[in-house]
């Protein structure tokens, strides 16, 4: 209710405003999602007793001058399928009241941040997968001089959504991040081709504590420092953070600190992208309170190395997601366009790119612990990797515009994901080991119709053995697109469960607005976004989005 | 640059106060006051105990006495007597407390000359509930050997006729023994104490284990009785056994076990107590006693000196 009222006084206060002439500018968005769900044994698909759901969200933001107010209303009816459950009723999920002046920008209520990579505090929203750890309290940004940048922040976090009242975190974060270019601030610098940017971060987290075997700390605190250096092009930045002891119920209540740990090197030219990066994660996963567990209450970010795939077959099967209790990576990126008009990269150039990255577990050495007056469970330092594999991932991409009309790309993919670590299957242990072609043809009929095929398939030895994808769509441009997807589990060691998963949607835009309907079945997968994962369940029902910007 | 120094400093001190370091997490669960022991409480190593090779069986003199109370100094004077006849096996408390209702009459007041204070709680709750029990508590000087009592319930008896009871209680069976081991930090006075208490016998009851603080001798003015009946002080008296309290501050100490016990029995007991500021380490002892909390007979009786 105070939510509501906060709004809506803003929002009047703002609207007379404009009605007096001074001027102002709405703007905003909304998204739905509505699901008719039917139950289907056969896949695992449950509907619910209520058999239509609802997500539905709508921004307003209202700005006049350097003022800006906005609200984002969201309604539950409750969540679709795979949904988080704690997101319920309708209400008011996020507002706030702003000042963004020449050199001062300050918040009120709810705000996202990040400071430097995220590896200490990134507060965002990943609609997909139901996160939100929105601040909300007051945050400042001021530039004092040209190059530098000072942050404070303070507030508690999002954690749930209940009956359409947004319900904070137990604990409340305090954060000061403040970032350097020294060419801005040292003179004769700036012309410099050496280009460097240093910044440093603080984080706290107070969360009261009772518990009658362990002293917790209320104030735990986290720290580090950055750096970002170019030259030429060549360029590396790095980041290193350490957090002090935070025992939460996900690490075991162990007061080991953390650290972690994230260097990227790289070198670029016109046609060519080469990018390494390296990656050291241990107990430095951090939240808002100490007793949640999932992907609520996240105080920041921890990063995966490895791309994000799209495809259907690579990017739902075996995607892997950080290990939130540490891990050790290493990832290549290279990227090379075949230059055009040449044997090997035809009329409009060819453009490779190849990826490969491994994760394995963090060295944790028991010698020095002591559980039983410290309880520090192992020491360990920064890079150290064990010899368990956590992922390997090579994937490799041609892709190529072979005329005005056709163009073509192949995708091999490799992965071995460790099932045992992060268990995805209950049917595999161990390391499933898969191979994943696809082949993507886009043909132009002509200046508005466009057809494009899939054709995916997955090759492995365990789980559900071996899948087929067949992804048919059609575009009439601007307005309508249509599409067919066959995924068809023609190796399941369950001749009964070798099905097809048939899926067609189709979709229209007018302007600004979006519809979109889809019926069929979806298998059950994980959705992971930026090393951030859940388990999507199986469904089979309509699906209709309705998507509108103004 | 000043200005950014005046921001940012304020700021990163904030943040850092904001963070607590515990070195220490544990919680530890135990019968003792871990802020006692001066350092973490986890490098305490617990005493383990062997067998038992005791067989006999040890008494417990309780002598009610005052400093203002002429007749006592022989009670106390036998009451030695007993105890040198029988070294290890006789024990005495020289509780300061009188035959009435909270235990304090005019035998143990104090004034400029008997400037010093023998009583304590516990000593006077013992003495008022005895003598409102009606077991032969009238006056001072007055005790009991082991709370034994005679045929018609009574365990308080005139100091002449403790000698014949104590060898009696001395040649009764053992029911009950007794070990103890000790540790004395002196950055806090605290003692902790370990006891273990066997059961030889199948025995029923209720059994409760208390701890005497004796302290062993002090000088101090006693009116004592010469011939012709003539009371006069003697200044440099030598008190001894002085009862000064019970560990825990408990009168009756705790339950050790109830109903039917087993022959065989073990329990192991811990406790915890901070010695008053005017006792001297050196100079006191523990009883250590364990006695049927229905009938208050002494089961056994050991004493403990801390080791060092």
């Amino acid at each position: 209710m105070k939510n509501l009222l906060f709004c809506v006084f803003t929002l009047i206060v703002f609207g007379a405003y404009s009605q007096l002439g001074k001027g102002g500018n709405v703007t905003g968005n909304m998204e739905t999602n509505v699901q008719y769900l039917n139950n289907d044994s056969l896949i695992g698909a449950v509907a619910p007793e209520q058999k239509v759901v609802m997500n539905s969200y709508m921004n307003v933001n209202y700005s006049v001058g350097k003022f800006r107010a906005g609200a984002r209303f969201e309604s539950y009816l409750p969540s679709i399928a795979g949904y988080p459950n704690f997101y319920t009723g309708t209400g008011i999920g996020y507002r706030y009241a702003q000042y963004a002046g020449d050199r001062i920008t300050v918040t009120a209520g709810n705000f996202y941040e990040q400071f430097g990579s995220g590896l200490i505090l990134r507060s965002y929203e990943e609609r997909a997968l139901g996160l939100d750890n929105a601040m909300d309290g007051a945050s400042i940004k001021f530039s004092p001089v040209d190059g530098v940048v000072l942050k404070g922040v303070m507030g508690k976090q999002r954690v749930d959504f209940i009956e359409g009242n947004l319900v904070n975190s137990e604990g409340i974060i305090r954060g000061v991040d403040g970032e350097i270019n020294l060419n801005s601030i040292i003179p004769n610098f700036d012309q410099s081709d050496f280009k460097i940017t240093i910044g440093g971060s603080l984080v706290s987290r107070y969360q009261a504590a009772s518990n009658d075997t362990l002293i917790l700390p209320k104030n735990v605190g986290s720290y580090g420092g950055r750096i970002d250096m170019k030259y030429k092009r060549f360029y590396l930045n790095g980041e290193y953070i350490y957090k002090e002891n935070d025992p939460t119920q996900l690490n075991g209540y162990i007061y080991n600190p953390g650290h972690g740990a994230l260097i990227n090197f790289g070198y670029s030219q016109k046609g060519l992208g080469i990018l390494l990066t390296a990656k050291s994660l241990d107990n430095i996963l951090f939240r808002s309170d100490r007793t949640i567990e999932g992907t609520q209450a996240f105080i920041n970010y921890l990063p995966a190395t490895s791309n994000n795939h799209t495809y259907n077959l690579a990017g739902t099967l075996y995607p892997y997601g950080t290990n939130l209790f540490g891990e050790v990576a290493y990832q290549l990126d290279v990227l090379y366009k075949i230059p055009k008009k040449t044997k090997l990269g035809g009329r409009y150039g060819t453009d490779l790119h190849m990826n490969v990255s491994l994760t394995s577990g963090y060295e944790r050495n028991t010698d020095n612990a002591d559980m039983q007056k410290r309880r520090i469970s192992y020491t360990a330092k920064p890079f150290q990797m064990t010899d368990s594999v956590y992922n390997f991932d090579f994937n490799f991409h041609v892709t190529r515009k072979l005329n005005k009309k056709f163009k073509a790309s192949a995708h091999y993919f490799h992965f071995v994901y460790n099932n045992n670590v992060n268990p995805i299957t209950k049917l595999a242990t161990g390391y499933i080991h898969s191979d994943i072609g696809v082949l993507d043809l886009s043909y132009k009929i002509n200046k508005n119709h466009t057809i494009r095929t899939e054709l995916q398939g997955l090759f492995t030895k365990t789980d559900r053995g071996n899948w087929a994808t067949l992804v048919v769509e059609y575009t009439i441009s601007p307005n309508w697109f249509f599409t067919i997807i066959d995924q068809y589990n023609y190796g399941h060691p369950e001749e009964k469960l070798q099905l097809h998963y048939v899926l067609g949607a189709f979709g229209y835009t007018y302007n600004n607005s979006r519809f979109m309907f889809m019926y069929g079945k979806q298998r059950a997968g994980i959705l992971c976004v930026g090393g951030v994962c859940r388990p999507v369940p199986a469904t089979n029902g309509l699906t209709f989005t309705f998507t509108q910007s103004f | 640059m000043k200005k950014l120094i005046c921001i940012i400093f304020p700021l990163i001190t904030l943040t850092f106060v904001s963070c607590d370091k515990v070195e220490f997490p544990v919680v530890f669960e135990s019968e003792l006051d871990t802020s006692l022991y001066p350092g973490n409480f986890l490098d305490y190593e617990y005493p383990e105990f062997g067998d038992n090779p005791n067989t006999d069986k040890n008494i417990l003199i309780a002598d009610y006495t005052g400093h203002k109370c002429s007749f006592c100094p022989p009670a106390a004077a036998k009451a030695e007597e007993i105890k040198d006849a029988n070294p290890d096996r006789v024990f005495i408390a020289a509780i300061h407390g009188s035959a009435e209702v909270g235990g304090y009459g005019d035998f143990q007041k104090t004034d400029a000359l008997y400037a010093r204070d023998f009583t304590n709680p516990i000593g006077l709750e013992m003495a008022s509930t005895f003598f409102q029990m009606g077991i032969g508590f009238f006056g001072n000087p007055s005790g009991n050997v082991s709370r034994v009592a005679n045929e018609d319930g009574k365990f308080f008896f005139p100091w002449s006729d403790w000698g014949d009871i104590s060898s009696e209680v001395l040649a009764s069976e053992l029911n009950v023994n007794i070990q103890a081991k000790s540790a004395y930090f002196p950055e806090t006075k605290g003692v902790y104490l370990h006891t273990d208490t066997e059961f030889l016998n199948d025995m029923n009851g209720t059994f409760n284990i208390v701890t005497y603080i004796i302290e062993d001798s002090y000088v101090s003015p006693q009116l004592y009785r010469i011939e012709g009946g003539l009371e006069v002080t003697d200044t440099f008296y030598v008190h001894h056994d002085i009862h000064r309290g019970n560990v825990f501050d408990e009168t009756w100490g705790r339950l050790l076990a109830s109903e039917d016990i087993s022959a065989g029995t073990r329990i192991r007991n811990d406790f915890s107590h901070v010695l008053p500021d005017d006792l001297n380490p050196s100079n006191m002892h523990f009883l250590i006693v364990v006695y049927n909390r229905e009938t208050f007979e002494v089961e056994q009786v050991i004493k403990h000196v801390m080791e060092p």
